[in-house]
């Protein structure tokens, strides 16, 4: 399992337990009822999961989770963020 | 009037029927006048609590939970019996005594010591800006983003000039406030802050719980008021014990800080005789390194509480919030009694 694969199901995992609804890449945080501080927290818990620490100007802009997990990929395997910027 | 047997016989002579008669026609006038009456005539401590009450008077809703409260809060500072306590409680409420008894608390206030001072740290005037870096660097360290817990009528600017000044390196500075300030108001912080650092206002619109955080996360301070009510960022709350009453707390400062990797400073400030705010700092409160964020905001909301009942018992006279703590706090349901 690679590390964007990890935190999407860390992420959904996460949301699963606080909203009890299955999540999955296109879910909106808002829809699910995680909004504002709710999201600092997640993000907080993936760092804290992970061992990163994110650019606070990332944690702007997060809207689903797919957003979060892009986020995460950045920082755990900038490599393959990169690639996927440039291929994209 | 110091004792708990002066204070109970002035409420069965009617005292404060008689103390109302006197002071009935600085209340009958506009605020303003009343209040540089009032300074002339009571000197600032008392002045300054007559007037505040006199704006928060009209068309108040008080229900049980205020009732205890203030019962509990004249129980603590005026040593009287729980009886005589709900009794000058409910006059309280009623508005029409509301100025006696805050009268009768000032004088008690002033005439005793009532609490030791358990306070870690005391500054005032020069030697504050001083030590205020010092304290800074010594418990906090120069990167750690602070927040700045400011409860009372803290003089935001003063506690700017301090982080601006003294406690480098030179670190921006965002307020949170339930409402936008005036152009003065922003004039007023910006010229406070000095020429190094900048003073940004988050408001309720702004999503203040994330908006912090980022800025926390860059290394600015961030000022919040001690009594944040919940759905201002935090929407959680916690039970607390607060004047031995269970109250819920927005645990918004605590996890606001653990989010944001920062230190919290608790700030009191009330004023003294001359009428000269004082800056009082309690210990710091590491959320540098926080694993466990609930656990955490259990002990650190619960450590803000009762550094505010210290302080209020403290200073009981100067503590102006008491129409708003339906409004605030809640009963451990989240609901409150009256409805």
């Amino acid at each position: 399992m690679n590390k964007r694969q990890e935190v999407n199901e860390f992420v959904c995992e996460k949301i699963r337990q606080r909203s009890g609804v299955q999540a999955n890449d296109t879910t909106k945080l808002c829809d699910v009822g995680i909004a504002s501080l709710d999201v600092a927290e997640l993000l907080f818990d993936v760092e804290l999961r992970f061992d990163v620490q994110i650019d606070p100007d990332d944690m702007e802009d997060i809207y689903t989770v797919a957003d979060i997990v892009q986020t995460f990929v950045k920082v755990l395997e900038p490599t393959c963020y990169l690639r996927a910027v440039t291929s994209h | 009037m110091n004792s708990q047997s002066t204070n109970s016989e002035l409420l069965k002579r009617g005292w404060f029927d008689n103390i109302g008669v006197k002071l009935q026609p600085l209340f009958d006038s506009q605020v303003h006048h009343v209040s540089k009456l009032a300074v002339s005539h009571l000197g600032f401590h008392r002045a300054r609590s007559l007037t505040g009450i006199l704006g928060r008077l009209q068309n108040r809703v008080v229900p049980q939970q205020t009732y205890r409260i203030v019962r509990r809060t004249i129980e603590a500072c005026l040593n009287e019996s729980e009886l005589n306590a709900g009794r000058i409680a409910r006059r309280v409420l009623s508005a029409k005594y509301d100025r006696h008894c805050e009268y009768l608390l000032v004088s008690r206030a002033s005439d005793a010591d009532l609490l030791k001072n358990l306070q870690e740290f005391r500054y005032s005037g020069p030697q504050f800006f001083r030590d205020y870096g010092e304290i800074v660097r010594d418990y906090i360290g120069c990167d750690a983003p602070i927040v700045l817990a400011n409860a009372h009528f803290g003089p935001y600017q003063t506690a700017m000039v301090c982080l601006s000044k003294f406690a480098p390196p030179a670190r921006d500075v965002w307020i949170v406030k339930r409402t936008p300030p005036s152009a003065e108001q922003l004039a007023g912080y910006a010229r406070s802050a000095g020429e190094d650092n900048s003073v940004n206002v988050i408001t309720v619109g702004d999503d203040p719980a994330m908006q912090a955080i980022r800025s926390l996360r860059r290394g600015s301070t961030v000022v919040f008021f001690f009594d944040t009510p919940p759905g201002w960022g935090a929407h959680d709350l916690l039970p607390v014990r607060f004047f031995d009453y269970p109250c819920l707390f927005s645990t918004g400062i605590a996890k606001v800080a653990a989010l944001g990797r920062a230190v919290i400073l608790p700030v009191f400030t009330h004023y003294d005789e001359s009428g000269t705010p004082v800056l009082t700092l309690e210990r710091p409160i590491d959320c540098t390194n926080v694993d466990d964020v609930d656990a955490h905001c259990k002990v650190v909301t619960q450590t803000l509480a009762t550094h505010l009942e210290k302080w209020i018992r403290k200073h009981p006279a100067q503590w102006s919030m008491w129409p708003h703590l339906p409004t605030m706090w809640y009963t451990p349901t989240g609901e409150n009694e009256n409805e």
